[in-house]
């Protein structure tokens, strides 16, 4: 209830104060997004024009006051490059960039956990090195890299998959699936090497325990060891990287989908920056905010399911 | 020892998938490049392409385009009066000829009969004069400076009608190749439920109607067959132009079969080498055309006041190297504004400010620069490699330049303020030499502020005679290279890879603009040919 609570009242006053924030500093960037909706080789007085339709002429607070008067209401205006209801326009790109981050998310929960888990049990052998040298890999090669690659093997080598563009589930799972693929591959390398490290010290940390050890003793096996008392007890340091991944990942989105022409969110805030449409930025930065805020609630709440004596009720 | 073996075979596997994944994606073997398929081989009238292009679809009105990036689209639904050739010259679209008063103060075109719109509104000269008072009248026209000279436009009868000039304008032709000549529909105009930005409907006369729109990513056009009066255009039965702005996903997907053509940067001399490596290979067709676009080191006179320290930065850079060098010939060297075969350019041109570093360094001492000066190059993000360049040519006469990476908004705000001195940017022909001579002059354009260079354009432009006309902006432009408004680089190339079963591609580019295209001849082989 607690955690519920401060969630109700977290919201608002993060929303609030990210939102002035990017105002803020899309406003005061360099750069008059007058000058290139009112043409190429526009007058000063078109200029001007167009300045004032859009109320670029107001001060920085009557604007966000504005903006936010609106947005409270559920309205995010209009986007300024594209002419389209903002609200429409995000509602359009989120389920590219959600079917994404969640194959992505599941392709990093999987590998993260099955890798560190073997890694930790094998402590030292050459599973254990492999893992190590992947997880290295993944934090160094960066997003981009490993999605021009992955489409130069299995697109343009193999041919068995495409190399760009993305399905709607609509049109077919099949067509969806192969389209997502490749990026969510891409995705999930970072965040799955960070997970299988974190995964393999967490484990190897409870392995050590005497419960473990005493389960051992028993004449458990290790798989029913790891299933039954590893891994519950490595889950919550497992479950707050996560949580932080998930936040990384949704940024992640706007190189990939860049790199796989995928019209999704990443791709539409990143044009919008380019573009200073704020409208747009805002209400992308809104949303992200709030998928950020409802993750990391989910996450407190998870504790309390991996563990219940870090349960509230418990804790009173 | 054994654990020391061990990462070294892992790194040398790890390195052996690098180098055998770079090996898979290498260019093809050397040879001559493969031919397009020629002109008349048979067509698959129910065939489809899809281009993968920079330019980026905002809207389809005609009147209040936002960028010339908009033309590939909206001139695949509106026909012009007139199209421009490959010399940048009027030649007959929708009007079939025309004629200029002899004190150049009206011009009479004659309009192409029987052509009607796609909502079935026919052609006239009424619709001209709608379109044209539009087009000087709408709020948010970006054709009414075009149209500046036009006082009126007359109907002479339903084929004919004369625009009344309040200065003579012989170039109004060219000029009614854009988007200014551009014709709508009547009965569009009158609708207020027609919104021409995002759904153009039956408006057009073009070979092509607009089936699907998303605004800033593509566009999908269907023929437009039982009103198209041009037989030779709309050849496809569906055309995606779909915006794809980073170079390597627009090559992934030409290679992965998603894209039948993609437009190759013509400033990443590799992506070109690549582009013609896939020409010689299988499957293929590269594509280079010339354009008027100069690359050019813009140098603000408005902010870089004392034509000293202008001349000397032109007498710093060796463009040689630049051209050879990085660009590896991808583009043509040039030391003036109009590349040879285009109006405006000067055949006995003798560069006033060649490259001489010693005069250099004296012209900045005589400014008082005796210990160089600082100069702020900008740029658009991620077009480092020639102002890198430039800056290391600049620091050996002593000018400590500084590179500032932009997006194309703050570039273009901070320089029409004054608050830049020096730009690295592509100077595109507009659609008439007096129009680019304007945009040199204009404080939105390169800025250069010159009463003699503005005396001579406006002698150029209203000059009957054509070889007259051709020859004052050939003064024009000898001034405006002696202004030091700007330091030329090379004039850039349109590059473009088609897969073989592209038709007529050869008439797409457009050469006032590296990416520019109009697609409305191009078509897909038959299956019998593939």
């Amino acid at each position: 209830m607690r955690t519920l609570w401060r969630f109700v009242v977290a919201v608002p006053v993060l929303f609030v104060v990210v939102s002035f924030g990017v105002f803020g500093l899309v406003a005061l960037a360099p750069g008059d997004p007058a000058v290139e909706l009112a043409g190429q080789g526009a007058s000063e007085a078109a200029i001007a024009r167009v300045r004032e339709e859009l109320g670029l002429d107001q001060p920085l607070l009557v604007r966000y006051g504005d903006w936010l008067a609106h947005a409270v209401r559920g309205d995010l205006g209009t986007s300024i490059a594209r002419k389209q209801d903002v609200g429409e326009l995000l509602l359009s790109r989120l389920p590219a960039t959600l079917s994404l981050a969640a194959l992505a998310l599941l392709l990093a929960l999987v590998a993260g956990l099955v890798l560190g888990t073997l890694a930790a049990v094998r402590q030292g052998g050459v599973l254990d090195r492999a893992v190590s040298v992947f997880a290295a890999a993944g934090i160094a090669l960066p997003q981009f890299w490993v999605g021009l690659i992955l489409v130069v093997v299995f697109s343009l080598q193999l041919g068995w998959l495409p190399a760009t563009g993305y399905e709607p589930i609509g049109e077919g799972v099949g067509g969806w699936l192969t389209h997502l693929v490749l990026p969510a591959v891409a995705l999930a390398w970072l965040p799955a090497a960070e997970l299988a490290r974190h995964v393999r010290s967490a484990t190897a940390e409870v392995l050590d325990r005497d419960h473990v050890l005493t389960a051992r003793a028993k004449g458990l096996l290790t798989p029913q060891i790891v299933g039954r008392h590893v891994l519950r007890n490595a889950g919550i340091p497992v479950a707050t990287v996560l949580g932080t991944r998930i936040a990384q990942l949704l940024g992640g989105t706007v190189v990939v989908e860049t790199v796989f022409g995928i019209p999704g969110l990443g791709s539409l805030t990143v044009d919008s920056v380019l573009a200073r449409d704020m409208p747009v930025v805002l209400g992308a930065v809104a949303l992200a905010t709030g998928v950020v805020l409802v993750i990391n609630f989910l996450v407190d709440r998870s504790y309390g399911l991996i563990d219940p004596r870090t349960a509230e009720g418990a804790r009173a | 020892m054994r654990r020391r073996w061990g990462r070294l075979v892992a790194a040398a596997g790890a390195l052996a998938v690098v180098v055998a994944t770079a090996a898979c994606t290498a260019p093809a073997a050397d040879g001559p490049g493969r031919p397009p398929p020629a002109a008349d081989t048979p067509v698959d009238p129910n065939g489809s392409l899809t281009v993968g292009t920079v330019t980026v679809p905002t809207g389809f009105d005609p009147h209040r385009e936002r960028t010339g990036g908009e033309r590939p689209y909206t001139f695949l639904v509106f026909d012009r009066l007139t199209r421009l050739d490959g010399a940048l010259r009027a030649a007959p679209m929708l009007a079939e000829g025309w004629e200029l008063a002899p004190d150049g103060r009206s011009l009479t075109v004659r309009l192409r009969p029987g052509v009607s719109f796609h909502d079935g509104t026919p052609f006239d000269a009424a619709a001209v004069r709608a379109n044209i008072q539009r087009a000087k009248t709408i709020e948010g026209s970006t054709s009414a400076d075009e149209l500046a000279a036009v006082a009126g436009v007359e109907v002479l009868d339903p084929a004919t009608v004369r625009f009344d000039l309040t200065a003579p304008t012989p170039e109004l032709p060219e000029l009614l190749a854009g988007p200014a000549g551009a014709m709508i529909s009547p009965r569009a105009l009158a609708d207020p439920t027609v919104d021409l930005l995002k759904d153009p409907r039956d408006a057009g006369t073009g070979p092509y109607r607009v089936a699907e729109f998303v605004p800033n990513e593509h566009a999908v056009f269907t023929r437009a067959a039982d009103t198209n009066w041009d037989p030779g255009a709309g050849r496809l039965a569906q055309l995606e132009v779909r915006f794809v702005s980073d170079d390597r996903t627009r090559d992934s997907a030409l290679r992965a079969g998603e894209l039948d053509v993609a437009y190759v940067n013509p400033l990443a001399a590799n992506a070109i080498k690549q582009a013609e490596a896939l020409g010689r290979g299988g499957g293929f067709v590269y594509y280079r055309f010339p354009t008027g676009v100069l690359n050019a080191m813009l140098l603000r006179s408005t902010v870089l006041t004392d034509p000293r320290v202008r001349e000397a930065v032109m007498r710093a850079v060796d463009r040689d190297p630049i051209v050879r060098g990085l660009l590896q010939g991808t583009c043509v060297r040039s030391d003036q504004l109009a590349r040879e075969g285009f109006p405006g350019h000067i055949a006995d041109f003798t560069d006033p400010y060649p490259y001489d570093p010693e005069e250099s360094r004296r012209l900045l001492a005589e400014a008082g620069l005796v210990g160089g000066m600082d100069l702020d190059i900008s740029f658009i993000t991620g077009r480092q490699a020639i102002p890198q360049v430039l800056q290391q040519q600049l620091a050996a006469v002593g000018i400590t330049a500084s590179l500032t990476p932009l997006t194309s908004i703050e570039v273009l705000s901070a320089y029409r303020q004054d608050q830049l001195a020096s730009w690295n940017y592509q100077v595109a022909p507009e659609l008439s030499p007096g129009a680019t001579t304007d945009f040199v002059l204009s404080p939105a354009g390169v800025g250069g502020r010159s009463e003699r260079v503005a005396a001579a354009a406006r002698t150029a432009r209203q000059t009957i005679d054509p070889t007259a006309r051709e020859q004052g902006y050939e003064q024009t432009n000898r001034l405006i290279a002696d202004e030091a408004f700007f330091v030329p680089v090379c004039h850039l190339d349109a590059h473009f890879v088609a897969t073989d079963q592209v038709v007529g591609f050869d008439t797409a580019p457009v050469a006032y603009a590296q990416y520019m295209l109009d697609l409305r001849y191009v078509a897909r082989a038959a299956e019998e040919v593939r």
